[in-house]
């Protein structure tokens, strides 16, 4: 796992084994607005890489450009040394998977339905479904935890089943890298850390590289192995929670005063924060800029 | 650090009982949708029964049959093979390749109204075979002609209209509306300046008939729209159902939303122009048949295969009921879509607006 940021800057990345997604020297931009200048970004392989911020810091955005749903206005990504702008659609989605917040279920769709489709990038017009894809699918409802419920309509399900239908149907991609866009976010603390652990247990045992935009940075600083801090469209952090969190960094970013204590029950960081007034929360560029 | 109980319970979780032949259509969705779409064919057979065996002369179910295998008279099988027979197949064909153009408008703009015949697409194919009758001729190559050029401009106004806005949505369905309207107009004005005899042809073809319909005429067009509904299917269909679950999801699978989009519009407009060239405007059919075929099938995704069975039903029906259903006289079929058609837009308004999701 490497903190600096400017080793091998635009050449050909060594990725020594698993996959590695790096954004070198990103402009981001809303049609002429400019977000964040010359950010990057090193995804260590293997690891679970939380983004945190304050909102509108660029975090969402960040996550987009690493999957090309927004293309940078100056920069690269790559991943495995290669510009995921310059690879064939299905050829990076078989490498980078990414649960967006703005997946829409579409009405009377089952669970299995749901997760089969994340097989999409594996399959050809000749080659429709597959063993390799029946297990794949199977794979993905065990590990959420939804095999019980895969004929059960998507519609009718709770907040994190559904949640975790939709984790399944990303891990049916069988990507060796993973993106989450604030996979938590509206549910309960239970449903979130079945989560979390979920995600975890992905890097941990499965050797996925995953990485999570987060809001808790509680959360972040349990499960993450790795960090990036994130404001005002800059990357003003990164590395292990245990390094990176620390009073004055909160207070810059987050406009809060912290203390930072051992967490009594897993070790590690626990953030615990107090209110400092209104006027001291960071400004932020544009509230539009995280999605 | 580790908190492994929730994840080991995980673990524990009974295996799914394996399903003979696999999952491979996802269960009863599946079935269900196969079991339909037969329906729908035995219906539209039976439909085409029916029209190949009315008319001025009346063949029993064993005449006709005698008749298609060419073991009949030269009477009957001219009347079966030679006038009915090209009518009724035109009917089923166009009828499919009408609901699976609905089908992709509707995945398209997310919008049950959303579909050619309601936001333009129709009409300006028809305005400009009219005008390609008026000025040049109603030869099939140049109508048409016409009528893509005239869906294709539509399509560009569209999305021009749309920008900023998104291709998907509201926008797109109201603007749509206005433009139909107008692309109305235009057409019956031009009809109404145009010479007699030239005026009596377009006002015939824009109302939308089967009448005469012959291979050499129309055979083009159900060849032509036959493959480009099995490409459709074939080659957008998946990526139709990814388009489904959002952009950035359907992006995030390699699924190419705004390229799917592209060649969505562009079969949808090839689709409904090759079937008003060949018969005319034939409104509704585009917009009702996705809409029965999904509920029927209470399946998901972009449905357009029950899209083209119901598509295919629903056509050779009103062309019965518009050959026979006033006796001795026959209308265009495109007088009993509006008819039907204007009914089941009411009911879907309705509908729709109480449930809040127009």
């Amino acid at each position: 796992m490497s903190t600096e940021r400017d080793t091998g800057r635009g050449t050909e990345h060594d990725t020594g084994d698993g996959a590695v997604l790096r954004a070198v020297g990103l402009t981001m931009a809303y049609e002429q607005r400019v977000v964040g200048r010359d950010l990057s970004v090193d995804v260590p392989s293997g690891e679970f890489t939380a983004v945190i911020g304050p909102n509108a810091c660029g975090k969402s955005t960040l996550l987009r450009m690493l999957s090309r749903l927004s293309r940078p206005a100056a920069g690269t990504v790559y991943l495995d040394g290669r510009d995921i702008h310059r690879m064939r659609a299905r050829d990076l989605a078989r490498r980078l998977g990414l649960l967006p917040q703005s997946a829409i279920t579409p009405p009377g769709i089952s669970v299995f339905d749901l997760v089969r489709r994340g097989r999409y990038p594996h399959q050809s017009v000749l080659s429709r479904w597959s063993a390799e894809d029946e297990r794949s699918v199977d794979r993905a409802l065990a590990a959420t935890g939804m095999t019980e419920l895969a004929d059960r309509d998507v519609d009718e399900l709770s907040g994190g089943q559904r949640q975790r239908a939709w984790v399944a149907m990303a891990l049916a991609q069988e990507s060796p890298v993973l993106l989450l866009d604030e996979p938590t976010t509206f549910l309960d603390v239970s449903h979130q850390l079945a989560l979390m652990e979920l995600f975890a247990e992905l890097h941990r045992s499965g050797g996925r590289t995953v990485v999570a935009v987060l809001h808790d940075i509680n959360h972040a600083a349990r499960y993450a192995g790795h960090l990036v801090v994130m404001s005002a469209g800059r990357v003003v952090a990164e590395g292990p929670p245990a390094q990176v969190l620390t009073a004055p960094l909160l207070s810059e970013v987050f406009g809060v005063d912290a203390v930072i204590i051992e967490d009594p029950l897993h070790g590690g960081p626990l953030v615990v924060t107090a209110y400092r007034g209104r006027d001291s929360a960071t400004a932020s560029p544009e509230r539009t800029a995280t999605a | 650090m580790d908190v492994p109980a929730a994840a080991a319970r995980r673990r524990t979780l009974a295996p799914r009982v394996p399903v003979p032949g696999g999952r491979v259509l996802s269960g009863r969705v599946a079935v269900r949708s196969a079991l339909v779409c037969a329906v729908l064919l035995l219906l539209t057979t039976a439909v085409t029964g029916v029209a190949l065996g009315l008319g001025e002369i009346v063949y029993s179910p064993a005449e006709v049959l005698a008749a298609l295998a060419g073991r009949a008279s030269g009477a009957a099988e001219l009347f079966v093979v030679g006038w009915r027979l090209p009518r009724a197949v035109a009917a089923v064909v166009f009828g499919a390749m009408l609901g699976v153009s609905g089908a992709l408008f509707q995945t398209v703009t997310r919008n049950p109204l959303g579909s050619p015949d309601i936001i333009g697409f129709t009409a300006g194919s028809s305005l400009a075979g009219t005008a390609a009758i008026l000025l040049v001729g109603s030869g099939f190559a140049v109508v048409a002609g016409g009528a893509l050029a005239g869906g294709l401009a539509v399509a560009v106004v569209m999305v021009l209209l749309s920008r900023g806005g998104g291709v998907a949505g509201f926008r797109l369905v109201i603007a749509g509306i206005a433009l139909n309207a107008m692309l109305l107009s235009t057409e019956s004005w031009l009809v109404l300046i145009a010479d007699l005899d030239a005026a009596r042809a377009a006002a015939l073809w824009g109302a939308g008939t089967l009448n005469g319909a012959d291979f050499g005429y129309v055979g083009w067009a159900m060849a032509l729209g036959g493959a480009a509904i099995v490409l459709t299917v074939l080659l957008l269909g998946q990526r139709l159902d990814l388009l489904d679950m959002g952009e950035d999801t359907s992006s995030a699978l390699g699924g190419r939303p705004a390229r799917t989009r592209l060649y969505a519009v562009g079969a949808g407009v090839l689709l409904v122009a090759l079937v008003t060239a060949a018969a005319g405007p034939i409104a509704f059919v585009a917009l009702a048949a996705p809409h029965i075929g999904r509920r029927l099938t209470a399946g998901t995704g972009n449905a357009l295969i029950p899209a083209a069975c119901s598509g295919a039903f629903l056509l050779a029906a009103a062309d019965l009921a518009a050959q026979h259903l006033v006796p001795g006289r026959t209308y265009p079929v495109g007088v009993v879509t509006v008819v039907g058609g204007g009914l089941y837009l009411m009911t879907l308004i309705v509908r729709e607006n109480r449930r809040a999701t127009l």
